[in-house]
Parts: structure tokens; C-alpha cells; sequence
């Protein structure tokens, strides 16, 4: 009696043991989280009439940009019935340099684009300038029409400034060796993980 | 006063890769390989040098992504299972090596490794940021912050309320990670666009650092060029790369990482050994991946690899210490003579390329330390920012040039034709979300909340600087579109249900367990007021 007791005892405290340890082997349990389906696309349009600038180095720009199917509606009740297709489409890049906010004097220069466009990147060519983009449309009879203004952008410097403070005046043994004239150093960048294989 | 300075700092960052979804994820290897080779190597060398009472003085960035994987529950049993297994296939190389002498030291040395790491990370009970924390507390690294999810401000910034978001967010998770608020904040892939220091200033962030034409291109032209901080116009300091101690250290080439003597990164076994052995310790869908076990050195311009000879390769990371050394120590005296000050050298670092890119770098790090601490003549002093500003609080005005430390030094590589698309989408949930902030301002409603937090980390993930990395570099470009896809996705169905007053609450539930990245944000970050 006592030697079956003992048995089925130890049964249980075996069985208990076992659980245990396996239970702990397991120590990342995969988690019955909802699996990923196809994803779906973003949206194609956000209604919104819109153009922005960003810049990508001292000598371009890059802009996006979006009109609405209500703005080409307006577009067509003012200037009549066809003018969207007897129109071009254009970008009118402003320089604004020393002059914030004056599109009046500000000297620009257009690019012909097309319809099916909705961005573009433009070759300013001029560092520490200040642009504005327009998008509009070239009228045969009403000429250039504005649509969207975009945001107004700064191309950055592409060498030392020329402008000298008087309290800390340049010293000359500091910028040698400090790499200038060789521009920013090609091909330094974060060599991140995922770089591929060779 | 010593002749100069020499500022080491340390860039560690990933982006958020938690798959909870998945059993096996490729991208979470990234974060697993980076804690092996790179995070706890890196603590491990600054025990020992504090052990034999070696001064270290190192600048740490830990990106708010990355700690917060490091903090993460998941995270740590995860980073254990794939230990154990590396451990188990180490041992098994052991054997399997046993009678070929060259392979068998490499082996034995993997081994002896992994033995050691996982006695670090037990240590720990798995949590880094208590590592990094103690190594702070102990003086030895200034730990700073990094924008919230490693956003590329300069075109992620159309809307300021998006740099202040992700600037703010920074700063509370390493607050509430490691007792402290940061003094410094590591612009992510130094992308810095004129104005942003205004936010930084804010936040009592007293420096960033910018490639060297950032600052070496800054109005008015600055007294030192590099070898001095700037202040920009809201007061906070620049700090500027030094472009030699750079290349040496980063280019592949001519820097130190290609010693033919140094290991070669890519012979790795998961690529070389039979199928029906390396099985277990490769992707389970059969797909050969990388374990770390790599046997071979970089031996020369050639495809005929030798053994990996662990000695050789100690003895050539002395050197190349010594090198280091060498040069700064003429660099500083040169410069010494001409200046009114002593100079810094700032030599910024991606934290991977130590220990993952360039096996022997933390064996290099930690040479470099001893032998400027044996030398009697004291050639310069490592130092933080913090510990320079403290001692010159007086720098030269000037507003550095827009830049970044990215190929050609401005935006192109974040910008081109494999990635441009996001912006549109990433800009327009940007002015959605600042709006639902605005308008949600006063909110109460607990499930209201939950959901505005929800949709404003969705956005932060999808603004991560990594996925359009990704998109250019040209592998797993489809995990990167994906997860831009997916988070702005969920942000977009978020913000339909908070306006339809309408929140699918399991739906809810899940999106909190798997992205769950700074647990108590708060989506009022993203407000205008004040901006």
C-alpha cells in the first residue's frame, strides 16, 4: 500500500518536474498576433491643391504636387469650357534672394512639364538662393495662371562663406588640413545594417 | 591645460524592428547581430578599461528606436533565444573543427566570445539600458539622444511641429530611460537644416554635431574651422567632423577596417557550410543567411581567403591604435601653435562599425585608450562636449550650412528617385496629425486618447530616416516599403475612427501590443501651440 502510495507520489512530482522544464524551454513564446495581409496602397490623392519644395542640395530642388479635380473645375468656368486642355502646364521657379516676399521684381524662369507629372526636380544651380515655385498654366489668351504656391526653400552653401566677422578673423592655420576645398567627403555615409552583400 | 582635445563619439542606432508576429524576422536580426558584435562588446571594453583604472571619456548616442528595443520585454527573451542558439552552434564548430588546427582557434575564439556575452547580458538580466546607465553614472560615456525615431529633419521638417515632436519625444524617452536629460542630441545622419536649433535650444539640448562643410560652410566663416564649436544663433553649440580621423577610421579602403590581417566580413559559415549542418542556425525558409562566425581574414584583393589568425589581427589593431595616436597627437600640436585655445578633434563614428563592419574596433577603441593613458607626456585629453563647453562657454556666432553626413553631404541620398514618393504621404499625415492634435487639445475620452497616442506613433515610425536609407541602398527595399506603408496606413484608419468617434478597440489593442514604441507618449506633442 504505502510502496504504491510512494509510486504514484513520485509519479506526480515527475510529471510536475516535467512540465516545468519544459514549459521553461520554451522561453519566447511566439505570440497569436493577427498575421499581416497584402498591403493595401496608399491614397493616389489627399484632395488637397498643393506644391512643395524641398531641397536636395546647392544646385536642385525637388517638388511635388497635387490639384484637385474641383480646382481644374474652377479653372474651367473661369477661362471657359476646354481652356484645362488648351492650356500647358508650367512651373515658375522664382528666385528670391535678398528679397523675401517680392514675386513682383523677383527674376524667374519656367519649365514646360506635362500632365501627367506630379513632381519634378529642378536645376537651380545656385547655391545660398532663395526659391518659390509656382505651379500654373500657360493660357494661349490669358497667359501664365497661378494654381498653387509652394513653400518658400534655401539652397545650401557649397564653400566658405565670404563673410568675415571682425572679432573672430579666420585663422589660416586652422583651415588647412581641415579638408576644405575638397568638398564633402564622397561616399560617407551610415553603413547601417542592411548594407548588401557583395 | 592640455595642448587639445580628441572628442570620441559613438552613433548607436536601429530602427524599431520589433516583430512580436513573427517567429523568425530577418529584421530583428539586425538588432540581434548589433548587440553581439557591437553594444555589449563596446560595454564590455570599457569594464575592463575601468577595471585597470584606465580614464575613458567617450560621447554615446543611443538612438530613442534603439534603447527602446534594449528596454523592451520581447526584446530581451528574443535577443536570448538567438544567443543560446549562437552559443550551441559555436560549441558544435568547436567539434567539428577539432582536428584542424586554423579553424579550431577561431572556433574556440567565437566561442570563448559568446560565453562572455552571455555572462554580461545575465548580468544585466538582459537589460542594456542598465549598462549603459552605470557606465554613465560612472562618468566613463556621456550618453545624449537622437530625434525620436531617427527622422531626417531636414525634409521630414516641412511643418516645424514635426522636428519639435520629434525632438520632444527624444528627450522624455531618455529621461525616463536613463535618469537624466540629455545635454547633447545627434542629429540624425547629422541632418541639420538652419532653424532646427531653435527647437533643440527648447528642449536644453547644449550641442549637435554636423559633418565638417556644416560648419566649415557656416556665415560668417568661423576663426577655427572644425577645431572649435560654433554657437548658432538660439545658442546652441556645433560641433564639426574632422575629416581625417574620419577617413582612417571609416573608408574601407585606405582606413584602417581593410588590413588584410582584419577579418573578413563577408566568409561567413552560413554561406560556406553544407545545407544539412548549418540548417538549424539559418533562416527556417532554407534562405543562407549570416550567423557571425566568420573564419576567415581579409588576406588581400583577392577571392582566395586565409584563416582568421586572432593574433595577427590584436597585434594590427595596436598598431593602427598607435597610428590613430600618432596622428591626432601631430594634428593637436600643429594646431596648438597657431591657436589662442586648444583645439578639439571631434571624430564622430556609427557605433556598427565597430564590432559588425570592423571586427577588431573595439579592440582598436579600447588600445587607443590605454596607450594615450601610458604616455607621460599626456599628448591630449579625450573629452564630451559638455565637458568642453563647461570649460570655453565663450564661441563664435555663426549659423552653419544645411548638410548631412551622407553621400556628397546634403540631402541626396534621402532624396532621390527610389525614395522621393514618401514625402507627399509622409507630409500630408503630418498636417492631419498636427491637426488632430490641435483639435483634439482638450480631449478626455480615455479610448480617444488611446487612439490619438496610437496614431502619432504610427507617424514617428513611419517617419524613421532608415526606410528611405533602405528604399536607396537597394536591399529589403520591401520590408522598408512596407513598414512606410503599414504605419501610415494605420495612421490614416486611426484618424478616421477618431473622427467618426469610432475606435475598433481590439483592433486598437493590437496596433499598442506590436508597435508599442514610447509607452507613455502623448499625441499632444504634435500641437502648434507654442511653435
Amino acid at each position: 500500500m504505502g510502496l504504491v502510495l510512494t509510486l504514484i507520489l513520485l509519479g506526480i512530482a515527475a510529471g510536475i518536474l516535467y512540465w516545468y522544464f519544459t514549459y521553461k524551454r520554451k522561453p519566447v513564446e511566439k505570440k497569436h498576433l493577427p498575421v499581416k495581409q497584402a498591403t493595401p496602397e496608399l491614397p493616389a490623392r489627399y484632395g488637397k491643391d498643393q506644391i512643395v519644395a524641398l531641397v536636395k542640395d546647392p544646385y536642385w530642388l525637388y517638388v511635388y504636387w497635387e490639384i484637385t479635380p474641383e480646382k481644374k473645375a474652377e479653372f474651367e468656368r473661369r477661362y471657359g469650357p476646354g481652356s484645362w486642355e488648351a492650356s500647358q502646364p508650367i512651373l515658375r521657379v522664382y528666385d528670391l534672394t535678398g528679397a523675401a516676399f517680392d514675386f513682383l521684381h523677383a527674376p524667374y524662369f519656367e519649365i514646360a512639364i506635362t500632365d501627367a507629372a506630379d513632381n519634378w526636380y529642378i536645376h537651380v544651380g545656385r547655391p545660398q538662393s532663395t526659391f518659390c515655385i509656382d505651379l500654373g498654366r500657360y493660357h494661349p489668351q490669358h497667359g501664365f495662371i497661378v494654381l498653387v504656391r509652394s513653400n518658400i526653400v534655401t539652397t545650401p552653401a557649397d564653400q566658405p562663406s565670404k563673410v568675415i566677422n571682425p572679432l573672430w578673423p579666420p585663422l589660416e592655420a586652422c583651415w588647412q588640413g581641415a579638408g576644405v576645398g575638397k568638398g564633402p567627403v564622397p561616399g560617407i555615409s551610415s553603413p547601417i545594417l542592411v548594407q548588401p552583400r557583395r | 591645460m592640455p595642448l587639445g582635445y580628441v572628442a570620441l563619439v559613438l552613433h548607436a542606432h536601429l530602427p524599431y524592428v520589433r516583430h512580436p508576429e513573427e517567429e523568425y524576422s530577418l529584421a530583428e536580426k539586425w538588432y540581434h547581430e548589433a548587440v553581439t558584435e557591437t553594444y555589449i562588446p563596446l560595454l564590455q571594453m570599457i569594464h575592463r578599461l575601468l577595471g585597470d583604472r584606465v580614464p575613458v571619456r567617450l560621447t554615446v548616442s543611443l538612438s530613442p528606436p534603439l534603447a527602446s528595443m534594449m528596454a523592451d520585454d520581447f526584446m530581451q527573451k528574443r535577443y536570448l533565444r538567438y544567443l543560446e542558439r549562437l552559443r550551441e552552434l559555436a560549441a558544435k564548430e568547436v567539434w567539428r573543427t577539432r582536428n584542424d588546427p586554423r579553424f579550431h582557434l577561431v572556433a574556440r575564439m567565437y566561442q570563448k566570445k559568446f560565453e562572455e556575452i552571455y555572462r554580461t547580458y545575465s548580468y544585466y538580466r538582459g537589460n542594456l539600458i542598465t549598462a549603459f546607465r552605470e557606465l554613465q553614472e560612472e562618468g566613463a560615456i556621456e550618453l545624449i539622444t537622437c530625434a525620436a525615431t531617427h527622422g531626417y529633419l531636414p525634409l521630414i521638417g516641412l511643418q516645424r511641429e514635426v522636428v519639435r515632436a520629434q525632438v520632444e519625444v527624444a528627450v522624455h524617452n531618455h529621461l525616463r530611460l536613463f535618469g537624466r536629460p540629455p545635454a547633447g542630441l545627434w542629429l540624425p545622419e547629422c541632418g541639420y537644416n538652419p532653424g532646427d536649433d531653435a527647437i533643440l535650444k527648447r528642449y536644453n539640448i547644449k550641442y549637435f554635431f554636423l559633418d565638417a562643410h556644416g560648419v566649415l560652410y557656416a556665415t560668417p566663416r568661423p576663426r577655427y574651422s572644425i577645431f572649435a564649436p560654433v554657437v548658432t544663433p538660439s545658442g546652441v553649440a556645433a560641433f564639426g567632423r574632422d575629416l581625417e580621423s574620419s577617413e582612417q577610421v571609416w573608408s574601407a579602403q585606405e582606413g584602417y577596417p581593410g588590413d588584410f590581417d582584419y577579418r573578413e566580413f563577408y566568409r561567413d559559415i552560413g554561406y560556406d557550410l553544407d545545407y544539412e549542418y548549418i540548417k538549424p542556425y539559418i533562416h527556417p525558409s532554407g534562405l543562407r543567411v549570416d550567423t557571425g562566425l566568420k573564419y576567415y581574414r581579409i588576406t588581400g584583393k583577392t577571392d582566395w581567403k586565409e584563416p582568421y589568425v586572432p593574433e595577427w589581427a590584436s597585434e594590427k589593431a595596436k598598431i593602427h591604435a598607435g597610428n590613430f595616436l600618432f596622428n591626432r597627437e601631430h594634428q593637436i600640436k600643429y594646431l596648438a601653435t597657431y591657436m589662442d585655445r586648444p583645439p578639439i578633434v571631434v571624430c564622430p563614428y556609427d557605433a556598427e562599425l565597430f564590432g559588425h563592419w570592423w571586427f577588431e574596433g573595439p579592440q582598436w577603441l579600447e588600445f587607443l585608450f590605454r596607450q594615450v593613458a601610458s604616455l607621460a607626456h599626456q599628448p591630449f585629453v579625450f573629452i564630451t562636449p559638455s565637458d568642453y563647453l563647461e570649460r570655453f562657454p565663450k564661441n563664435q556666432p555663426a549659423t552653419p550650412c544645411m548638410s548631412s553626413w551622407g553621400n556628397n553631404g546634403y540631402n541626396e541620398v534621402w532624396l532621390d528617385g527610389a525614395n522621393d514618393w514618401i514625402y507627399r504621404h509622409l507630409h500630408n499625415a503630418a498636417e492631419a496629425m498636427i491637426n488632430l492634435a490641435n483639435r483634439f487639445m482638450a480631449l478626455q475620452d480615455e479610448l480617444m486618447q488611446r487612439a490619438l497616442n496610437q496614431a502619432a506613433r504610427e507617424l514617428l515610425l513611419a517617419q524613421s530616416s532608415d526606410w528611405a536609407f533602405i528604399m536607396k541602398t537597394g536591399t529589403m527595399v520591401d520590408y522598408a516599403v512596407g513598414r512606410t506603408k503599414r504605419h501610415l496606413l494605420n495612421f490614416w484608419k486611426l484618424k478616421e475612427g477618431i473622427e467618426q468617434k469610432n475606435i475598433d478597440k481590439k483592433w486598437l489593442e493590437e496596433l499598442e501590443e506590436i508597435d508599442n514604441i514610447f509607452p507613455d507618449l502623448n499625441y499632444r506633442v504634435f500641437a502648434s501651440e507654442g511653435i
